[in-house]
């Protein structure tokens, strides 16, 4: 399992109520290149963490956006992974942040 | 699938509030500038903006499904040219069983059901909602909010504490009007502004609905000429100069 997903010591190690925190990912095989070449990876996600223990918050989620499925206006979900101690949803990754950034 | 997650800004996750998106720090370079305070958005991205807020919660309301956490830190740019899409969809919830419904049919929620308090942020808050109801106009409202943000430079609807916003939401309707008269804004945007924040949700327009106002009218010309190059050809040829209305126009009779 731990090969699956490398989740950052940070957020192995913060209270269990932080929900939702979400992350930049890329596969691992091209993270094993160089992690200093990452703005050069054309495959990128962003990935919403959920300790298992909010499971239900995950899947509510991860529904959700399946019914926004087909708009380009929300935010693609391309899988959710599940490991033992956590459920992941897997996000398109928009690089240039939000509106809340600009404005 | 194999993921490698970089860290996120440590900061961020001492607080056990904060579930907004937070992307690794390395890549704030990769981010549009901010603008300063009083500044505008480029008419064209605006005019983005506002369309794919629409068109985003309008995919969602016909999925039966309401957002109910529309703010700006949950609209994501894709590039400068500002296609945005939503994300965080955590608040959101399936509309109820046709039971529930106001005078118009529209599916509606009893604020009741949420444990969490009223769903949104202060100054995102549909009046309606302090009344006890939520339905998709509530998402809509929202939407108005942030649209008024892009298109005027004060703070029409960002009130402190309970109290200011309730007076703000108030005064809404005379504010649209001064600005009208006084020729700040053009007056495709307020009918825009007027249709998404209107006091009354029965009365608001739907998502769906404000797509076709006449705000949008010279985006989709555009677009249907980008499509149809032959046919921009012609129509320039017969409009010779197609301006779209800009500027202060003549009040309406």
């Amino acid at each position: 399992m731990s090969s699956l997903l490398t989740i950052p010591e940070h957020v192995r190690t913060s209270p269990a109520g932080v929900a939702g925190v979400v992350l930049h990912a890329r596969p691992q095989e091209t993270a094993k290149d160089g992690a200093e070449t990452l703005p050069g990876s054309s495959i990128e996600f962003a990935v919403k963490i959920f300790r298992s223990s909010q499971l239900n918050d995950a899947e509510h989620e991860a529904k959700m956006l399946r019914c926004g499925e087909g708009s380009r206006h929300i935010v693609t979900l391309h899988e959710v992974v599940y490991t033992l101690d956590w459920v992941c949803l897997v996000l398109e990754f928009c690089p240039n942040g939000s509106l809340h950034d600009r404005l | 699938m194999a993921l490698y997650m970089t860290g996120s800004d440590p900061a961020a996750m001492k607080s056990p509030s904060t579930t907004t998106t937070h992307i690794d720090p390395c890549f704030r370079g990769g981010r549009l500038s901010k603008l300063d305070v009083g500044q505008l958005l480029p008419e064209m991205e605006q005019e983005n903006i506002v369309h794919g807020m629409l068109a985003g919660i309008s995919a969602l309301h016909s999925a039966g499904v309401v957002h109910l956490d529309i703010k700006k830190d949950n609209l994501l740019l894709i590039r400068d040219t500002g296609l945005v899409k939503w994300c965080d969809l955590g608040e959101a919830r399936e509309l109820p069983e046709l039971e529930d419904e106001d005078s118009h049919g529209r599916s509606v929620f009893d604020t009741d059901e949420f444990e969490g308090g009223m769903p949104y942020v202060l100054s995102r808050r549909a009046p309606e909602i302090r009344n006890g109801l939520v339905s998709t106009l509530s998402d809509v409202w929202a939407v108005g909010t942030i649209a008024a943000e892009l298109f005027t430079p004060w703070n029409l609807l960002l009130g402190l504490d309970e109290t200011e916003q309730l007076k703000l939401i108030e005064a809404l309707p005379k504010a649209l009007e001064s600005l009208h008269q006084a020729g700040e804004i053009e007056p495709l945007k307020i009918e825009l502004l007027e249709a998404l924040l209107c006091s009354d949700p029965e009365a608001r327009s739907s998502a769906q609905a404000a797509l076709s106002m006449p705000y949008f009218e010279a985006k989709r010309e555009r677009e249907a000429a980008a499509t149809t190059p032959q046919r921009k050809v012609l129509k320039a040829r017969r409009t010779p100069k197609g301006t779209p209305k800009l500027g202060p126009a003549p009040l309406p009779a």
